[in-house]
């Protein structure tokens, strides 16, 4: 299967009054056509830094290395009046808080034709009739009368649908989607990722699903990568990598979920606090947490290794290993 | 701390990044030059070669080397005089903002504690005092009052106190509001209390910056009273009034210019230096390095 | 510790009982909107109550109505035998002080500029509780009792982390030596890995300290393992109550029910949550009957016109459903409870 993105040993550092800060620090990853990528992680994950890196959209005094190669060319190194056409042309973005990333004075309709009309150069009536489509495939009930409408009347699952209209209007092959359920309610975030996985099925669209909530993951994404302070700690199917999670972070995290079964015992949480850019210990990011951890752990990184098809972790003090030699 | 920690710096360790922000240069420049007035302020009678009123023979001498910046219409030593100048408009400032703080901070202050009648009551007299222009509501008043540096000094005050006290009382209503006041409420504090412990300290940092940035236009406002002859009066070597007079002597162009450029340099100066206050208390402010 | 004897006296009655609780808001236009409509809820001593619901369905309020932080505008909130004072700008009863909050947001409800040690001490500081002397050990020991190193009580709040803050806001709450605390989504503001730590606490803080807690959140699976008893609330009522265990193997009504089916659940099985359709109702304009009607599965002829009560079933539970109150007779077939996943 050919990847739709290809993204390898992505960098991004951050220039502070102290030196270059490493948010992200060599990252590889392959999104196939048609699939949801998920990209997990806490907070100081650089998970998100890293969807802004492939968007263009990194703060000042940000630099990146390493290639983002999507079409056989590097959105990394593109010019920024190319990556703004690509931008909405071939990559939308979703992001969590719809109420700042739509326009609160423009009606829906500005907000979507407009779109439509920069980056396809649609009439006005096909830009409309278009934008109207494009309301009925997010189910936004009477999508005429939603076209007259201003954000702020809409509810939060309303805005977000909204949001991903928005990103559809050029027919992308892959969207982005920063914590696109985080701020919604449980039954409007259901229908929410109900929508996503409607929409890539029917239009073969990619998805790179970004966020810290691995129950979302696990009923959207086909495959997962988990990160830990700026580094990938383990990638392959949802199914494997949640199910039979190796790394020791990984497997923290799942089993400090509440889970049914265990309803009547104390979680299980993973001792200290997530690791961030400025607070990054040597060698294994996560050894301090880690019951595992071995004098070597403090000293090299650990390098990603293949484990199985399409499964890689980075911990050479592999748990199940160990167990199993007990 | 995650990405967002990173680019957005808590409040408290403003008062640590002071250090970094003196690296900016414009603070460098705006702090070397504030302190070099302020010396110049405090030891004038001694490096002033002249004394600043007295007159001499030669009128209107262009820069010398006895004369380092020339000599004004009745013999006197500019460069003196903008030494002993910067007595003057240096302290008056000071002082005045001191005064307007004080009514316009407690002023403000009780508007955004109280609300109601009191809050209603200032805000309407502080709007009223912006609708008018500054200069001219300034110049009102010292005509009432009659010219001099005094009076030019209250008139100045009483323009400038709305200014403390909008944001005063916009400070101490949403730290009123904030989450830790409503804290130490539950747990039985009252309401005075939470005032002295949780809001005051709060306000420090932007107090300050507002003062550095008023500093400068209260020399500012004092010049331009005095230019306008309603503020100091002869023969006190006021920036202003030096100005003044070298606008109705052209040709020699060193008996304003030089005050003039006195002026200049010192309101920049508190500006640059309030600006890099702000820059530091503003926590979603990225201390950059070099380059990026 | 002080005051524990006369806990136990109110053995009988509830720490806190909120009968028939209305919160009125305003908005900008005047329009009242109720974001409490009557609700009604108990916390015992010792235990820990979840309050779970969606947006708008006035749980929050609720919670800021427990401990007078908005006024009620109906209804009676109770906290050991005496009601309870909305805040104004007067000081908070002593009596109430024992009644304590607990924010959502750990980098809002603790003040930047003071160090963390010192705000926990407030509540001594306030209450004039406890001789000066006696203020570092007690601070000590309560850090000791939320799981920070001692020497924590020295720093700023900025050099802790969001779940270290978080406990010392529980701490600061703890000084006033409660009988009760309400948390208000304590647990979102942290990272997955941290809210088990600070949940686990909360457990362990009840069971040792008797201390009573009503516990909001939104997050239904950690009030799960956390709550004893969890209260449903949908649009401004509450319309179920029961023991967390139960609430979960045999919900009795259909939002409840909805609410569980709409959890994503992280087993890499890949099954899509069940979403519920239709929008929550603006709380200013609720449909007419039970609430849930327009968006109930169940719904029947009666749901419409009319409003269902809260009440009492076996084993403890409350529910408002009208599923739940027809008689026997006029059961129909297709009624029969489902057996949840």
């Amino acid at each position: 299967m050919t990847a739709l993105l290809s993204v390898h040993d992505l960098h991004v550092w951050l220039d502070t009054a102290r030196g270059p800060l490493s948010i992200v620090d060599g990252v590889s990853f392959d999104v196939a056509a048609g699939q949801v990528f998920g990209l997990a992680g806490e907070s100081g994950s650089g998970k998100t830094i890293t969807a802004l890196a492939l968007l263009g959209l990194l703060p000042a005094g940000a630099r990146t290395g390493g290639s983002a190669i999507m079409a056989g060319r590097d959105i990394l190194a593109m010019r920024s009046s190319l990556r703004r056409r690509t931008r909405g042309r071939e990559i939308a973005m979703v992001f969590q808080d719809p109420t700042s990333s739509l326009h609160p004075m423009l009606t829906i309709e500005r907000q979507l034709t407009e779109h439509l009309r920069y980056q396809l150069g649609l009439s006005g009536k096909d830009a409309h009739r278009r934008a109207v489509a494009l309301l009925t495939e997010v189910r936004i009930p009477d999508p005429e009368a939603a076209m007259r409408g201003y954000p702020h009347q809409f509810s939060g699952g309303m805005r977000q649908r909204i949001q991903i209209a928005i990103g559809l209007a050029c027919e992308p092959r892959l969207l982005v989607a920063d914590e696109p359920t985080t701020a919604l309610d449980v039954t409007v975030q259901a229908g929410i990722l109900r929508l996503l996985h409607r929409l890539c099925q029917e239009k073969d669209l990619s998805v790179i699903l970004i966020t810290h909530d691995l129950g979302v993951l696990s009923s959207l994404a086909d495959t997962v990568t988990v990160m830990y302070a700026g580094r990938v700690a383990e990638s392959g199917p949802t199914a494997q990598v949640m199910g039979h999670a190796r790394h020791p972070y990984t497997r923290g995290l799942v089993d400090a979920l509440p889970h049914p079964e265990a309803a009547d015992r104390a979680l299980v949480p993973i001792a200290g606090d997530p690791a961030g850019p400025e607070s990054r210990p040597p060698g294994c990011a996560f050894h301090p947490r880690c019951q595992y951890s071995k004098p070597s752990c403090r000293i090299a990184i650990p390098p990603l290794i293949r484990i199985d098809d399409g499964r890689e972790m980075a911990c050479p003090v592999d748990p199940l290993v160990a167990s199993m030699a007990q | 701390m995650s990405t967002a920690a990173v680019l957005s710096r808590p409040v408290s360790s403003a008062w640590r990044r002071i250090p970094g922000a003196w690296k900016q240069p414009l603070t460098v420049v705006g702090l070397v030059v504030v302190a070099a007035w302020l010396v110049v302020a405090l030891l004038a009678p001694w490096i002033a070669p002249y004394d600043p009123l007295a007159q001499g023979p030669n009128l209107y001498q262009a820069p010398s080397t006895a004369h380092l910046l020339g000599t004004d219409e009745l013999g006197r030593d500019v460069f003196s005089r903008v030494l002993w100048g910067a007595r003057i408009s240096i302290p008056l400032a000071m002082l005045l903002v001191v005064l307007a703080f004080l009514i316009g901070g407690t002023l403000g202050g009780l508007a955004g504690y109280l609300g109601g009648w009191v809050d209603e009551l200032v805000m309407r007299g502080a709007d009223f005092v912006f609708a008018v222009p500054t200069i001219l509501l300034a110049m009102a008043v010292v005509a009432a009052l009659g010219p001099g540096l005094f009076h030019a000094v209250l008139a100045v005050v009483l323009v400038s106190w709305p200014g403390h006290a909008r944001v005063v009382r916009g400070l101490v209503r949403t730290i009123m509001q904030s989450e830790y006041v409503t804290v130490v409420r539950l747990l039985g504090s009252p309401t005075y209390r939470a005032l002295a412990v949780d809001v005051l300290p709060n306000i420090a940092g932007p107090i300050s910056v507002l003062a550095a940035l008023e500093t400068g236009n209260a020399i500012l406002l004092l010049s331009a009273l005095s230019f306008l002859g309603l503020g100091a009066r002869p023969p006190d070597p006021e920036w202003g009034s030096m100005v003044s007079t070298g606008a109705q002597h052209f040709e020699a162009w060193w008996i304003g210019v030089f005050p003039g450029i006195a002026i200049v340099s010192i309101v920049l100066a508190f500006n640059f230096l309030g600006d890099s206050l702000r820059d530091a208390f503003d926590p979603k402010t990225i201390i950059k390095a070099r380059g990026a | 510790m002080p005051g524990r004897s006369t806990r136990r006296e109110y053995g009988a009655v509830s720490l806190l009982e909120m009968r028939d609780v209305e919160v009125v808001y305003q908005r900008r236009d005047g329009t009242p909107v109720p974001a409490v409509a009557g609700a009604s809820l108990d916390v015992n001593a010792g235990e820990i109550v979840g309050l779970v619901g969606e947006t708008g369905c006035g749980k929050s309020s609720l919670a800021k109505a427990a401990v007078g932080l908005v006024p009620v505008a109906a209804g009676t909130v109770t906290f050991e035998g005496r009601p309870v004072h909305a805040l104004g700008r007067r000081a908070r009863r002593p009596s109430e002080r024992r009644l304590q909050l607990v924010f959502q947001n750990p980098y809002e409800s603790i003040n930047p500029r003071r160090t963390v040690g010192s705000q926990v001490a407030d509540a001594f500081a306030i209450g004039r509780t406890l001789p000066r002397s006696s203020w570092q050990p007690r601070v000590e020991e309560l850090l000791r009792r939320v799981g920070l190193p001692l020497d924590s009580g020295r720093r700023f709040p900025h050099q802790l982390s969001g779940g270290q803050r978080q406990r010392i806001a529980i701490a600061r709450a703890l000084a006033a030596d409660p009988a009760m605390i309400v948390l208000d989504e304590p647990l979102s503001a942290l990272d997955s890995s941290v809210q088990a730590q600070v949940a686990n606490l909360l457990v362990d803080l009840a069971r040792d300290l008797h201390v009573g807690m009503l516990l909001i959140s939104h997050d239904l699976a950690i009030v799960r393992h956390v709550a004893h008893r969890t209260a449903v609330m949908y649009l401004g009522v509450v319309v179920e109550t029961a023991p967390t265990a139960q609430l979960w193997t045999a919900p009795m009504h259909p939002y409840t029910q909805a609410l569980i089916d709409a959890i994503p659940h992280a087993d890499g099985a890949g099954h899509l949550p069940v979403s519920l359709p239709g929008e929550i109702p603006d709380p200013a304009r609720p449909p007419s009957g039970c609430r849930f009607h327009p968006r109930c599965p169940r719904v029947m002829d009666r749901c419409v016109s009319e409003v269902p009560e809260l009440v009492a079933k076996d084993g403890g539970r409350r529910v408002a459903c009208w599923l739940h109150e027809e008689p026997v007779a006029a059961r129909r077939a297709a009624d029969v409870p489902r057996v949840p996943r």
